[in-house]
Formats: structure tokens, sequence, C-alpha cells
């Protein structure tokens, strides 16, 4: 019966495991539920989940699964149990052996008002995070769903990003630091050279040398990936073994200039010159754009569109050309796969691809994005 | 577990109902328990109070950005061998000079200790996972000499972390884990009591209400944390500053507030 419980909360989408689920057993057994509903909601929790971020999801499917509780009249001590499908009963009666018309009473207080409620403190306390303040009443009742904030339903999580960010290693030991690492293999061969007297070795660390450009397509069809390019951000900010990491913005194509901050503001500081920057930064840099490459043929084409700069300059078409041959390690990241494009934006999305290798946006694109950019081979 | 060995209240430190119920799951499942929350919640100082109470020794091994799972374990200085030979010392023992990390310590330890993994996201991605068996086995081998450590007496393992990298999954399967909400108003009252011998009830309340209302603010780069809730109280009580302008003139903001623009921001919106 209890194993149903489990298939349950799998369905529910958390992800639980059947090693979890012996220890939420072995913990039954040992009597950390204290032989109530609420005792076991705390011991599911504690055992089962491993981030915040499932909390919200937890609650709503524990009080999905135990909502039949409620709904039940409160019936004397034999019949109480009897009215309850097969499978929430005998949950019940392992939850507590004793099971009688007290505690589906005290149970149904649980659920009804949540730890909140029956804590008794913390009433009217401003809630966590971000989220509007008022009283913690019930954890279960509608529109007081307090983890709320932390959810993320989202398919790639920043782990997976960061250890895709992993593959851009360049290794190397021209570096210029004074930090010393002892050298066994050369300690030892200096040693022998001198007849035994000892010669301690050091070498200079092997570090990463890799720089990497990253740049952004901001706004318009792209907002509704600004979450995903911005998990992207971080993982690639949160990836310290970069020997330098600079992010800029643009929207659908590069003109002559690119900017500090998505709001793509045209005011002193916020910008930098393509020029400026192919001066600054030599082909060794790494470039990755991310955009959708959707937009009109005529924003490729032409320089009508580069309203940040007098409309003047070079098309983004041969912008993204020159950039090309100055860095050649250059990849260009889409969140929408080529197959599944529009008609309309097919013509500049496949024109792109064909000046930028072109990945999808996924952990795999990602991946054979970034061996691609560091090798230079499919 | 025996009843007297739990986690209660301490006078110094205010955990939540959740937090002791998860702490008495993590100790009698003996397994390590992972605790995440916003900074200054207090993650650190529950290893401590988790040490008091019970009575035993905590042992804190701070993780860094450089810190590897084999600092944990032990050490071997070989250049140290190295020289000792050169100069006719006695090297054939290579156990002196074996230095064990802080989980070797608490694996060699007496007695019972608390070991806290304090900021375990700090490290490596690959680094928890390096720790998995080790953690799992209560023990490990010591190359060089040929020896297994094997844990005296499992060590209560609390780890914290600040989310700044995402763990493996295979090491949380592991864990127990917890979130340590930010208290509410009832129990901000209580934790403060706690850090204060004697306060002034009127200055307490108005700041407070002003504490929550800057973290009611929208945007805030970093919110104030407890700790600096202690900290501006300190400051005011030191001042002797007037409660009633405590929630217009805000003295002393810079102890609540760190970063320049949110400064500003609250200056402004407040």
């Amino acid at each position: 019966m209890f194993i149903d419980f489990f298939y349950f909360l799998r369905n529910q989408g958390l992800k639980v495991s059947l090693g979890e689920w012996l220890v939420l057993l072995e913990g039954m057994e040992k009597g950390l539920h204290g032989s109530t509903l609420e005792g076991f909601y705390h011991l599911c929790r504690a055992v089962l989940l491993k981030d915040e971020s499932e909390y919200d999801l937890f609650e709503q499917a524990f009080s999905a699964y135990f909502a039949d509780l409620l709904r039940k009249p409160d019936t004397g001590p034999d019949r109480a149990e009897d009215l309850l499908p097969e499978n929430l009963a005998g949950l019940l009666r392992k939850i507590d052996p004793e099971f009688s018309a007290d505690s589906l009473r005290r149970d149904q207080a649980f659920l009804n008002e949540g730890v909140g409620g029956t804590a008794g403190k913390g009433r009217n306390a401003p809630g966590p995070g971000s989220g509007s303040s008022g009283g913690r009443t019930s954890i279960f009742a509608p529109g007081s769903r307090k983890f709320r904030d932390f959810r993320k339903d989202n398919t790639l999580d920043t782990r997976q990003f960061q250890m895709a960010f992993r593959i851009l290693r360049n290794l190397s030991t021209q570096l210029e630091t004074s930090e010393q690492e002892f050298d066994i293999d050369r300690t030892i061969d200096e040693t022998c050279h001198k007849g035994g007297f000892l010669s301690i070795q050091y070498r200079k660390p092997r570090r990463n040398t890799l720089r990497v450009i990253l740049l952004i397509d901001s706004g318009g069809s792209m907002s509704v990936f600004a979450r995903l390019c911005s998990e992207l951000f971080q993982a690639a900010s949160a990836s310290r073994h970069l020997k330098e990491l600079r992010t800029y913005y643009f929207h659908n194509v590069v003109y002559s200039l690119l900017f500090n901050d998505p709001t793509l503001e045209l005011r002193d500081g916020n910008y930098i010159s393509v020029d400026h920057l192919m001066n600054e930064c030599d082909g060794k840099y790494r470039v990755i754009f991310v955009g959708d490459a959707e937009m009109h043929p005529y924003e490729l084409e032409g320089t009508e569109y580069n309203f940040y700069d007098k409309k003047e300059g070079l098309p983004g078409s041969q912008t993204l050309r020159l950039m090309k041959r100055h860095f050649p390690h250059m990849i260009w990241l889409n969140p929408i796969p080529m197959h599944v494009t529009t008609d309309s934006a097919e013509d500049t999305h496949r024109a792109i691809a064909n000046i930028v290798d072109m990945y999808d946006l996924t952990l795999d694109g990602l991946e054979r994005g970034f061996r691609f950019l560091l090798s230079g081979k499919k | 577990m025996i009843k007297s060995s739990r986690l209660e209240t301490s006078s110094t430190y205010i955990a939540g109902d959740e937090l002791m119920r998860t702490v008495n799951i993590a100790m009698t499942l003996e397994k390590p328990l992972l605790v995440k929350g916003e900074p200054g919640t207090g993650k650190t100082m529950l290893a401590h109070a988790i040490a008091d109470a019970l009575g035993k020794k905590l042992l804190i091994w701070n993780i860094k950005s450089t810190t590897k799972a084999q600092d944990g374990l032990y050490t071997y200085d070989v250049v140290q061998r190295l020289y000792d030979s050169q100069f006719g010392g006695q090297v054939e023992d290579v156990s002196q000079y074996i230095h064990f990390g802080r989980l070797g310590e608490a694996f060699l330890s007496d007695e019972q200790v608390v070991l806290l993994i304090d900021e375990i996201d700090k490290a490596d991605l690959e680094f928890p996972n390096d720790l998995l068996w080790e953690m799992d086995q209560m023990e490990f081998y010591v190359q060089e000499t040929k020896q297994t450590i094997r844990a005296k007496h499992r060590p209560v393992v609390i780890i914290t972390s600040n989310a700044e990298k995402e763990l493996p999954d295979a090491f949380l399967r592991r864990c127990i884990f917890h979130y340590i909400e930010f208290p509410g108003l009832e129990q901000m009252r209580r934790i403060v009591h706690a850090h204060f011998d004697r306060i002034d009830e009127e200055l307490l309340e108005q700041a407070i209400a002003t504490f929550y209302n800057i973290r009611r603010l929208d945007g805030l780069a970093k919110k104030p944390s407890t700790s600096e809730l202690i900290d501006w109280l300190r400051a005011l009580t030191a001042d002797g500053a007037d409660p009633a302008s405590i929630q217009k003139s805000l003295p002393y903001l810079g102890v609540l507030i760190k970063k320049d623009k949110d400064y500003a921001a609250v200056r402004q919106k407040l």
C-alpha cells in the first residue's frame, strides 16, 4: 500500500530515489514521525527533498494525496478508517498503528491549518523572500503557498550548464605568475644528477588560458528565452576557470555597437564599438553569440535598423563576416532549433548559420558547440 | 537515540521547530545534514549550537574555492621527508609525514565529534562527489602507509551551502536536507533577546519594523539578514538612538545595507 505514495510523488515530478525511500522507511521504523501525519510530513520533506525549489511541489502533492482525509465526515473510531480508500487507510495505519477518531481530527487540523497554524507562532509574520507579506495561516490553503517563490520548472539546470562550460579549458603553463608547485619528476632527476644531494624543483602550475566573449541577443523575440539566457550567463560567470569572460548585449544582429547591459541604452560607458572590441581582443578569444536569429531580412542586409549608431556602419551580415575573420573561434547558440523555425525567420536563420557555425541552445548543442570552439573541429 | 542528547533550543541559538525536528532526524538516521538558507540565517551557528547541546567537540572544515577533497582526509609532506633524509633524520616512519585533515581528525577522535563542512558550494563542482565514499563508509585509505583510517565514532556531519553552485544528485541523495526560512517577526524577537540581555522594547519594535520594511523593498541586490540586524541594534543601543526617529532618519543604515545602489534605493523609498 505504502509504495503507492512513492510512485505518486514521482508522478508529481519529484525526483525521489529508491535509496531515499528506504531511508524514509528506516526513519519511520525508528519512530521519527512521532505517529502523526504532521511528523510524517516533516520526515518526508527532510529525507526525500533536496532543494527548497521542491518544497512547493511537495506541499501540493502531499495535500492532494491526503485530500480524501478532509472530505470524510468525522465518524466513529472504527468507521473513520473504513470510509477511506484502502491505500490511504493503509498508510495512516502505518503512520499510527492506533489510528483513531482523535488522530483523524488532529490530522485534519494539520491539513487544514498547516505547520504555521499548529505551531501557533509566526502568524502575521512577513513571509520569506520577496513574496507578499501576510500571515502564515496555512501552508496548504490556496494562496498561501509559501515556497512558491523557490520553484523552477526548467528542464536544464545551471549545474548542467556549468558542466558544459568546463569543456572550455585550454591548459597552459605559459603564465605570468609567481605561483609555484612542487615538481616530483624533476626533483628526482636533479637529485640523481647531483649524486643524491637533494635538489628541490618547482614549476609553474597549469592554468586555463581561455578567454571568452559572450554576446547575447536582448529584447524582442528573445524575451521568451530571457530565463534561459540568464541561466547561461550565470553558469558562465560561475565558471571561474576561465581566464577572462566578457559579456555584451545586442539586438537581433550585431551592427557597429555592443552594449554592457541588456537595456541597450545608448549612454556613456554602456557600450563598446565592435572595432574597439576587435582592437582590444585578439583572435585567440572565443566568441559565443546567443540569439534566435529571427529578424527581418533587411535587418541583416541593411543598416536602416542600426538606430543605435545613426543608421550607419556596415550591415549585420558584413559585421558578422568581419568578426568571423578576426575571431576564427566563433559560434552561435540558438534557442530555436533549426528545423522548427518559421518561414519568415528561415531566411535570416540560415543566412547567419552560413556565416557563423550555429548550434542549438540545448545541453547537447552546447557541448558540441564548445568542443568546436575549443578545437576548431566538428 | 537518547532523548537527552537531542537538540533543544539553547540560550544563544534559536532554532525553529522544523529545524530542530530535521536535526534530530539526521542524527537518528546517521546521515549528513545539508543546511541551506539565505546568508545570515545562522547556518554556521547551527553547528555550534548542536555541538554545545550535545556536549561534543566541534571541528570546522572551512571550504574555499581551492579546497580539494583530499585536504580533508590527509596530506603527505614529501618535501619535509626529503629534507630530513638529507640531514640524516629518521625517515623510515612515513606516518610522521602524514598530516590528517578535518575529516581525518573527526574519524580518529576518541569520542564522537560534530563536523561542520562550511560552505561546501565554494569548492570545485566535483568536490562533493569526491567525498561520497568516505562519507558513506566512514573510512579512507592512506596510500603511503597502507593504512585504513576508519571512524571510531561516526561524526555528526553538518554541511552548509549558500547555493552558489548546485550540488551533484548522487551527493544530495545521501543527505538530509533543510532549508532555513528567514525568521518571522515573533522568532526574530526571540533571536534578538537571545543576543541582548536587555534592550529597549520600543527601540526593538521600531528597528524590527524598519528592518522588515527594508527587506520587503523590491530590487535590493542584497537584503539585510539577521546578523546585520543584530549589528544594527548594537549600534543603535550604543548610540542611544531615539526609537521614534528610527523609521524616519534610518541612523547607521550602512550597518544594514552594504551596497551603494541599495543604500540610495532605501534612502529614497523609505
